[in-house]
């Protein structure tokens, strides 16, 4: 176990050494630097460019920088941004909250709505249940999350008026407001966002479980269950559900850092003050030391949870299976 | 002479043909009955239907078989009955041991639970009450240390000891019908022997009727009062089993009969 863990370990820092090179390395390639827009109009003479470039150290040899930026990491520190003129982890510890609780609640309401579907869709296999919900979720599939995200916010924000369309909290002096108001505050925010990456979720948990629960409805200990004189809801939820939830466990683990890349467009278009939008604006400002500090965390989050799900998933494939 | 326990007849089964096909039959019109108390051996090749028989009597088809004609179980006309009332016999009036007993428990449950379930499943709602019953029921059909092998998971007892769980399931609500199907052909033939014996223990216990569905002549000859011959969908024999070995009619039967004759007289 010991073993394991330490191995898992070593293989996470090791991928995220790899990301945090290649982005670094990427971003040599791009045109432009945070002083190409920064000081902005044509009267700007070249002279006060590159005295700022000098000034933060643009004007060294990448492989310097490199071993700077590295350096820095290495003692704990992310450096400063540019554009937000706050140290990252400031702006880092600020943003990825509200990344985490947006993701985490996409994360649980769409595993629970997409698993609740495929029991339904099982109970009524070939029925019009069955096939309503197949349509849906493909539909859920196929539909990219920033079209349903403009839906929702056009339908349920803006035309009927049921929720707000952007930002994190109401306008005024939110910190006199009881506890509970702030809470259901900020979840009647997170509704839309929260949602429309929910919905993504949801149909492809429900696909994958329909399809492993009707794979395991025709075993042999279904039919003894059956003969049991159980009922068929019974016979799916102790007897199939058990043995089939075990691969969708390790899909989610997979599909995170999809869910970590769709957030970054849902957080853009609800103003979701998250990890997503501080990315976006850091790469629209080229704050170098903030894109870095984003895309490795998304990285750890992405490495950590699927190392989580892959221990859940072990535990919850059947033991049969486990047996040499 | 009393109404028979469970009667059959003209049973057919149909298997749903491909794309417009015709249907394929399985059982072209199936009778006979089982008096209480009696054992009753249903002999066939594989592929004869013997387990689609089974099967239909529970209810528990698959839904590309479908079944017609009468079905009397204790007053009740299984085939036109609800859904709910014949899931109300399944495992109380009516039960069924599978063949295969590996991969007939749940690889997820313990198996005092999977044995439990049985009572829950008919009104019992005390949890506790429910595992003490189990537990006694494992003990009586003779798996040694019923309390500590009731926490364990199907992997970990072998087949023989799976087989009596599957059994303990089968005879908790004390059935007046107990079906078979196949119950010891993936046992190894000392424990196939065992089984068989605790099988007709338990029936005199409880004078249960038991149809035993099997291929194995050796099996229901030493066991059985009737035999009935099932072959290509249809019953070609339904004899008192000594006059079966003795002067099988059917030449199908008599090929059998024929087949297995040495070991039969030495049994």
């Amino acid at each position: 176990m010991t073993r394991q863990l330490v191995a898992r370990l070593l293989h996470a820092i090791a991928v995220c050494a790899v990301v945090a090179t290649s982005v670094f390395v990427l971003l040599q390639f791009a045109p432009g630097d945070p002083f190409a827009t920064a000081l902005d109009g044509a009267d700007v003479p070249p002279s006060v460019r590159a005295e700022g470039r000098a000034r933060y150290g643009f004007d060294l040899p990448p492989g310097e920088r490199f071993a700077r930026w590295t350096g820095a990491l290495v003692r704990g520190e992310l450096g400063y941004s540019a554009s937000r003129h706050r140290a990252v982890a400031d702006v880092v510890g600020d943003a990825l909250p509200r990344t985490l609780l947006l993701v985490g609640v996409a994360l649980v309401l769409g595993f629970a709505a997409g698993v609740g579907i495929a029991l339904v869709q099982t109970r009524h296999h070939r029925r019009w249940q069955d096939r309503l919900f197949g349509v849906l979720t493909l539909g859920g599939v196929a539909m990219p999350e920033f079209l349903v995200a403009l839906l929702a916010m056009t339908w349920l924000g803006a035309r009927w008026r049921l929720f707000p369309v952007a930002g994190i909290g109401s306008l005024g002096d939110a910190a006199a407001w009881p506890v509970w108001e702030r809470i259901v505050d900020l979840l009647w925010h997170l509704a839309l966002p929260a949602g429309a990456l929910a919905l993504a979720v949801a149909s492809r948990v429900a696909r994958h479980q329909r399809a492993a629960l009707l794979g395991v409805m025709r075993e042999d200990y279904i039919r003894t269950a059956r003969a049991k004189g159980l009922g068929e809801w019974n016979v799916i939820v102790r007897h199939a559900l058990p043995n089939a939830i075990g691969p969708v466990i390790a899909l989610l683990g997979l599909a995170l850092p999809s869910l970590v890349g769709g957030a970054v467009l849902i957080e853009r278009i609800f103003g979701w003050p998250g990890m997503g939008l501080t990315l976006f604006d850091a790469l629209l400002a080229r704050d170098y030391p903030l894109i870095l500090a984003a895309v490795l965390l998304a990285t750890l989050l992405a490495v950590v949870a699927r190392t989580v799900t892959e221990a859940v998933a072990e535990f919850v494939v059947p033991r049969r299976a486990r047996e040499p | 002479m009393n109404p028979p326990l469970l009667s059959v007849e003209r049973l057919q089964i149909d298997a749903e043909g491909a794309r417009g096909a015709a249907p394929t039959p399985i059982l072209r019109g199936v009778s006979f009955v089982v008096q209480p108390g009696e054992t009753v051996g249903v002999l066939g090749a594989s592929g004869s239907g013997k387990t689609s028989l089974a099967l239909s009597l529970l209810g528990l088809l698959p839904p590309a078989l479908t079944a017609r004609g009468r079905v009397l179980f204790e007053g009740h006309e299984l085939l036109a009955a609800s859904r709910g009332a014949r899931r109300a016999l399944r495992g109380r009036r009516l039960s069924i041991v599978f063949q295969e007993p590996l991969t007939a428990l749940n690889p997820r449950m313990r198996v005092g639970v999977q044995v439990a379930e049985m009572a829950c499943a008919h009104g019992e709602r005390d949890a506790r009450r429910a595992m003490q019953g189990a537990v006694d029921m494992l003990g009586r059909v003779g798996l040694a240390e019923a309390e500590v092998r009731a926490q364990r998971y199907p992997h970990e007892l072998s087949g023989g000891e799976r087989q009596r769980v599957l059994l303990a399931m089968a005879l908790l609500l004390d059935p007046a019908l107990l079906i078979a199907d196949e119950p010891t052909s993936a046992l190894d033939v000392t424990v196939q022997a065992q089984v068989l014996q605790l099988l007709h223990a338990q029936q005199r216990e409880r004078g249960m009727a038991l149809l035993l569905v099997s291929h194995d002549l050796g099996v229901i000859a030493t066991s059985c009062e009737r035999t009935i011959v099932l072959h290509d969908g249809l019953v070609v024999e339904d004899v008192p089993t000594h006059q079966f070995l003795s002067a099988p009619e059917h030449a199908q039967a008599r090929a059998l009969v024929d087949a297995v004759r040495p070991a039969v007289r030495s049994a």
